[in-house]
């Protein structure tokens, strides 16, 4: 049953994943095709004074590629289900709807999950040819929220299509934008890294509130 | 007889507005029965309640002895749902969507599948987005019946097709209910369609049922009377005859009496009656004579 789901899943999804994961790797490239013109233009010592002396980080362009990739393969796999209600077949499936949830959101989030992780490990490995350790360090910690962003960007498309209210969609949808914007507070290289902790709690909060979401849908709300 | 379907005192409301209030029926196992009703009488609601997607305000409603709101993945898998529109997972072809639904069913049978798909000249890789409503209703027709299950639930089957299709699903299934002996609860806009596939018709009037009978005992026993009158002619208040019209000095009503019994009870409200004529009535013709016209 979990490949049947992770089947359907990946014939809706195919396309835009890999979308996803090219779109990802292209920036990637741009971003070490412009160190590596900063370097040669720039020359080291002038970068270095830059990313020490002037707390500068050379990764922003980085920044949106996890919320547009969480938002757009959110979108790309609710609206089908909600389309003609097409939810009622999904629920209808011999499982329990908690289960049939954590499996359909559980195949985009491994799938969203590993992309992030190639992008997260290519970065490192590439900054690691042109930086010493605490610098990377320093990298790490700063785009690691942009990823848990993408995650939580992916959720709460989740949480506020299932909603079958428009009303209380729209609701759902500022509460969405608060959430996310606690990721865009400070944009200071390692500004996040005493709170990572507490980043992750909102992934999880997203998670869980799909299961409303799902419940209001199953109440019948839609009717009322 | 085994009930596959049973509800009990259920009660809706949209807002203020009452749908019904302790609405009671059941249906037998290995009958085929066809929900009717006008217009916002609750047909949709009742559908929705059966499916578990409408929480009731109080009442309750058993599938296969569970309640349908939190139904068991092993009811799921016996009871068969056709969605109004017969709305299917449009991002897969043929193929696709049966590899998909066969993971889930222990007794999937995809030859019914396959053949209801060569007969309508369906290639396997033709994608469902790219059908036509017609072919999409037997897309989902065919998969119900590779399901195999107990019980269907098939929500206005008729919508969106042609004549043609129309019959095609309707003989289908007869043939299939009646050959492997499931029980079926469906409703559609067009009455004509369900005469001759419905064992019962359950008909809702606005907040209650208004009747639960064989349709053969309805085609066979519910009549059109008609006869002249004179102008001050008036049926009074009574439940066995049903919406009295006079137009012109020709009165015309329906009822379950016989063509006797008819006369002789309007005789006593109006002595001066004459040439009753008594006519045999379509499944349609009926039920608008059981809900009226307007």
């Amino acid at each position: 049953m979990k490949k049947a789901f992770f089947y359907k899943e990946w014939i809706k999804t195919r396309w835009f994943l890999l979308a996803i994961l090219i779109g990802g790797i292209l920036v990637e490239i741009y971003l070490f095709l412009k160190l590596g013109r900063s370097f040669r233009y720039a020359g080291h010592e002038h970068l270095w004074d830059v990313i020490v002396n002037r707390n500068q980080f050379m990764f922003h362009t980085l920044k949106y590629f996890p919320i547009l990739a969480g938002l757009l393969i959110g979108i790309v796999q609710m609206i089908p289900e909600i389309m003609e209600k097409r939810l009622k077949l999904s629920l209808h499936l011999p499982l329990y709807e908690s289960k049939t949830t954590t499996l359909m959101v559980g195949y985009i989030l491994i799938i969203l999950i590993s992309i992030f992780i190639i992008s997260f490990i290519t970065l490192i490995l590439g900054a690691a040819i042109y930086f010493p350790l605490e610098i990377i360090k320093s990298i790490a910690i700063t785009v690691l929220p942009w990823y848990l962003c993408g995650i939580t960007a992916y959720l709460l498309v989740v949480f506020c299509c299932l909603e079958p209210l428009w009303r209380r969609r729209i609701i759902n949808i500022l509460i969405s934008v608060c959430f996310l914007g606690t990721y865009f507070l400070s944009s200071f290289p390692g500004a996040y890294s005493k709170n990572i902790l507490t980043m992750m709690i909102i992934p999880a909060i997203s998670f869980l509130l799909i299961y409303l979401s799902v419940f209001r849908f199953k109440t019948g709300v839609q009717t009322n | 007889m085994q009930s596959v379907i049973e509800c009990k005192n259920l009660t809706h409301y949209y807002g203020n507005r009452c749908i019904y209030e302790n609405l009671n029926f059941t249906v037998q196992k290995g009958r085929i029965t066809g929900l009717l009703g006008k217009n916002g009488t609750g047909k949709t609601t009742t559908i929705n309640i059966m499916n578990g997607y409408l929480k009731p305000r109080s009442g309750n409603c058993y599938l296969l002895g569970e309640p349908s709101h939190s139904l068991s993945p092993g009811t799921k898998s016996k009871i068969g749902l056709l969605i109004e529109g017969h709305v299917q997972y449009s991002f897969f072809n043929i193929e696709q969507i049966e590899k998909f639904y066969s993971s889930f069913f222990p007794g999937w049978k995809r030859e019914p599948y396959y053949e209801l798909m060569s007969k309508l000249k369906i290639a396997p890789g033709q994608k469902i987005s790219k059908m036509s409503c017609g072919q999409r209703s037997q897309v989902a027709l065919g998969l119900i019946l590779a399901q195999d299950p107990e019980l269907l639930i098939l929500d206005d089957f008729s919508m969106g097709l042609d004549p043609g299709y129309r019959k095609l699903f309707a003989d289908y299934l007869r043939e299939y209910a009646k050959e492997e002996k499931k029980s079926i609860f469906i409703t559609s806009h067009i009455i004509q369609d369900l005469e001759h596939l419905v064992d019962d018709c359950l008909i809702l009037d606005y907040g209650t049922v208004m009747l639960h009978k064989p349709t053969e005992e309805i085609l066979n026993g519910f009549k059109r009377y008609r006869f002249k009158v004179n102008n001050n002619f008036t049926m009074p208040d009574n439940d066995q005859f049903y919406n009295t019209e006079v137009i012109k000095g020709m009165a015309e009503t329906y009822s379950f009496l016989n063509n006797e019994e008819a006369f002789n009870q309007i005789k006593t409200y109006n002595p001066e009656i004459s040439g009753i004529q008594e006519s045999k009535l379509t499944l349609e013709e009926a039920f608008i004579g059981l809900t009226g016209k307007y």
